[in-house]
């Protein structure tokens, strides 16, 4: 197929916003921004706990969690296969080809990113503020507390990356979603998919949805950012 | 007749060291701190005078030693203000808030103390501009004010004036001097003029020890 005519049809597919199409961006969106928030929540504590306590085995933690980072997705999707699969430990809860399997399986791989990107945010943080905290007799509770406040614009540029990880995940979440139209298949899946048929338009118009989307997204938060870096109160 | 009251032991320091990265900052330390009047503490850049402070003030572990205070409470109730002034990324307003939500107090009850204090010091003006916009002069009066809103029994000053024009410096020099009268300051400083002004036997450190 002629690259131009390929590129016209696409973004004709873009305009025309299909059901099949807006289903997929839904469902990329869904899965995405669910791993992110879950992996958020987890992440926080943890790096918390990282940059502010000094603990027995903390170097071994902090090494184990920088090596996760690197984990490669399609081993990530092969062993939630095996858990998930009808012989799995998982198995009785049906969650091979779902959402959720694929939800779990980004989430697996976001939350050492943001543990670590926060761990050393928040150390960077705690050397600066805690001498403070303690001469105002601050609880630990409370230093935990100022210090994820004061480091929530930082904080959002962790978010972003691990944002940008999970939207552009495909290794993972192809073998535990199974790219199944109308139910598990993700702007990245699909582009697989898409390509592989020899179908580029339909490739392209995912192409460039996804990068839009990651666009729009990195641009509202970095702007977040701005505003809070700028206003300061 | 005039009822003299004796000075007490408040603190005491039995062969403190400090080890920082395998440099000994601080050898073999032995001193009692009284509760009248203000200790001074003075020496040479990196005679380990902020190290000494900030282990008086609990902010820092020493290596070994004893350090006894002789009424647990007081450490609980103290203020520290450091060289440089540190602030959250926030009000002025929102910093002093921030303090004393640190030891419990209301929102209604800080709000009071904290426009007392601005108020006495001419600086309610400031009350909504973030802190690390002020000046280097209004940012150590508001560390200040910070720790005096603690209501502490005893305030640790880590070089407090070392920064400031002669202006802020007296003000900074004459409000220790009225704090000194209701409680214990232990302050470290290099300038002759403070030493002179707040004590006559000022401890003196070098390389680690006090001579």
């Amino acid at each position: 197929m002629d690259f131009q005519i390929a590129l016209m049809t696409s973004i004709e597919n873009i305009l025309n916003l299909e059901s099949d199409y807006i289903q997929i961006i839904f469902t990329s969106l869904e899965v995405s921004f669910t791993a992110i928030l879950i992996s958020f929540i987890v992440s926080i504590p943890i790096s918390s706990i990282l940059a502010t306590k000094e603990f027995y085995g903390k170097s071994l933690l902090i090494v184990l969690v920088n090596t996760l980072m690197a984990l490669p997705p399609v081993v990530v999707g092969l062993l939630l296969y095996i858990v998930f699969s009808s012989q799995g430990i998982l198995g009785s809860y049906d969650l091979l080809y779902t959402v959720n399997a694929m939800i779990i399986a980004q989430t697996i791989l976001i939350t050492p990113i943001l543990i670590s990107l926060s761990q050393v945010t928040l150390t960077r943080y705690y050397h600066k503020y805690n001498d403070l905290l303690l001469s105002m007799h601050a609880s630990y509770t409370k230093r935990v507390f100022t210090l994820v406040w004061e480091a929530k614009y930082a904080l959002t540029i962790n978010l972003l990356v691990g944002f940008g990880r999970a939207l552009s995940e495909v290794g993972a979440i192809i073998i535990v979603g199974g790219n199944i139209a109308h139910l598990t298949r993700t702007m990245t899946t699909g582009i697989v998919l898409e390509t592989s048929r020899g179908d580029l338009a339909n490739a392209i118009s995912l192409g460039i949805t996804l990068i839009t989307i990651a666009l729009f997204v990195n641009i509202i938060l970095h702007s977040l950012k701005v505003y809070g870096e700028k206003n300061l109160v | 007749m005039e009822k003299k009251t004796l000075s007490k032991i408040i603190i005491q320091l039995n062969d403190i060291c400090k080890k920082i990265a395998d440099r000994h900052v601080l050898k073999n330390i032995n001193l009692d701190i009284y509760d009248k009047d203000i200790t001074v503490i003075t020496g040479h850049n990196g005679a380990g005078k902020s190290t000494l402070l900030k282990i008086l003030a609990g902010l820092s572990k020493e290596t070994s030693g004893v350090l006894k205070y002789h009424n647990e409470g007081l450490i609980k109730s103290s203020g520290f203000i450091f060289q440089k002034p540190i602030f959250l990324n926030r009000s002025v307003k929102d910093n002093l808030l921030h303090a004393l939500s640190c030891i419990g107090k209301s929102y209604t009850y800080s709000e009071k103390i904290i426009s007392k204090h601005l108020a006495y010091y001419n600086l309610t003006y400031l009350a909504d501009i973030p802190a690390i916009k002020l000046s280097s002069g209004e940012q150590q009066l508001l560390s200040f004010i910070r720790s005096i809103s603690l209501n502490p029994e005893i305030l640790f000053l880590d070089e407090p004036t070392s920064n400031l024009d002669i202006n802020y410096s007296s003000i900074i020099n004459e409000e220790i001097l009225k704090l000194s009268n209701t409680i214990k300051i232990i302050i470290v400083s290099q300038s002759i003029d403070q030493i002179k002004k707040f004590t006559n036997s000022p401890v003196i450190m070098e390389g680690g020890k006090i001579i």
